[in-house]
């Protein structure tokens, strides 16, 4: 997974970029509490999606189920925040 | 003429006893059905408190007897658990007391034998902090109420809690990791814990609320874990004395130390 930060919310999890479902949206997910934002922006709030299954906030998608999944490089660069990617975990 | 008195003397000397007998027993039965009608009143009046008391251990009877079936099941449903808990949840004496063995007699004056609910008082009834009860939908309750549910990359909450029984060396950031071997019983009993100090508030007790979670920090006063995670390797692994909880109402979505 590519990591873009440790969550301001929980200050444990590393943020990751989600790929609904559906759509193909992408969204940044924190994988300790499910914290998400929309935008890069980390200094705003985030959204806390529904339980358990995480539907995307902009598609009929969810962010649980497959195929969702965390975005790979190439996704995470057509979607233009690779300058926000700060490495990979193990 | 001293016949005819003797004889009416007599007469009335044995209807006089008669008389005495007949209110005699009057009095008595009198007096013996009062003191039935209150020997029953105390009777109910005991059954009515033991029935206030017994309630609350009572439903943890109830919780343990499953208990001891459920972490059997979820040995194989969720089976990350380095040592089962089984044998310690079916220590639980919930349907057999000795006291069940002494009955008394019926018509004794003795108070009537403890029902099979009522014995349950005498019992060690009290579940342990870290178990566990099945809820249904894979929703698992702990002792002290909180309750994990499907969720997270990992499916389970239970799944992703134990992702803090051992450190993630290369995980960016810290990583706060439970004391307790690996073992789930022991993770869950300290965030059992953790919960029910953070309940009662207080200064070791942090509370953040943002939309439909609650996050807790509760200080423990004692070394619950270390921090992992490459920042606290490159620390030394400090020890960690607070437990953060991330819940929505009751629901557990994680706990870590830190
Ligand atoms: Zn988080």
């Amino acid at each position: 997974m590519y990591y873009v930060g440790i969550c301001p919310f929980c200050e444990q999890g590393n943020l990751g970029i989600r790929i609904c479902s559906k759509e193909g949206d992408a969204v940044i997910l924190c994988d300790e509490c499910d914290a998400l934002w929309l935008s890069t922006d980390l200094n705003s709030k985030p959204l806390f999606p529904e339980q358990p299954n995480l539907p995307c906030p902009c598609c009929q998608g969810n962010l649980s189920d497959d195929p969702a999944r965390w975005a790979n490089f190439g996704e995470i660069y057509i979607k233009g925040w690779v300058h926000i990617v700060k490495g990979e975990t193990g | 003429m001293n016949q005819p008195n003797k004889r009416l003397r007599t007469k009335a000397s044995s209807l006089g006893w008669t008389a005495a007998i007949v209110l005699f027993l009057i009095i008595y039965s009198v007096i013996q059905s009062q003191r039935n009608q209150t020997n029953d009143q105390s009777v109910l009046n005991s059954e009515e408190s033991r029935a206030q008391n017994v309630l609350d251990p009572l439903k943890e009877a109830s919780h343990q007897s499953n208990t001891a079936k459920d972490e059997g099941a979820q040995q194989s449903d969720l089976g990350q658990q380095k040592e089962p808990n089984v044998s310690k949840s079916k220590s639980y004496p919930v349907a057999s007391s000795p006291v069940s063995k002494k009955q008394t007699p019926a018509n004794s004056n003795r108070p009537p034998p403890l029902n099979s609910s009522q014995r349950s008082t005498t019992a060690k009834t009290k579940p342990e902090l870290g178990q566990l009860r099945d809820l249904g939908g894979k929703v698992w309750e702990s002792a002290a109420g909180l309750k994990y549910g499907p969720g997270s990359r990992e499916k389970h909450r239970l799944l992703h809690i134990m992702r803090h029984a051992e450190d993630q060396p290369n995980r960016p950031g810290k990583h706060g990791v439970f004391a307790g071997e690996g073992e789930r019983k022991k993770v869950l009993a300290v965030i059992d814990e953790a919960y029910l100090k953070a309940l009662k508030g207080g200064k070791k007790v942090e509370r953040k609320k943002e939309g439909n979670r609650i996050v807790y920090t509760i200080d423990m006063d004692r070394r619950i874990g270390f921090v992992g995670g490459q920042v606290g390797n490159k620390q030394g692994k400090p020890s960690a004395y607070k437990i953060r909880l991330v819940l929505e109402g009751t629901n557990v979505i994680t706990a870590f130390p830190l």
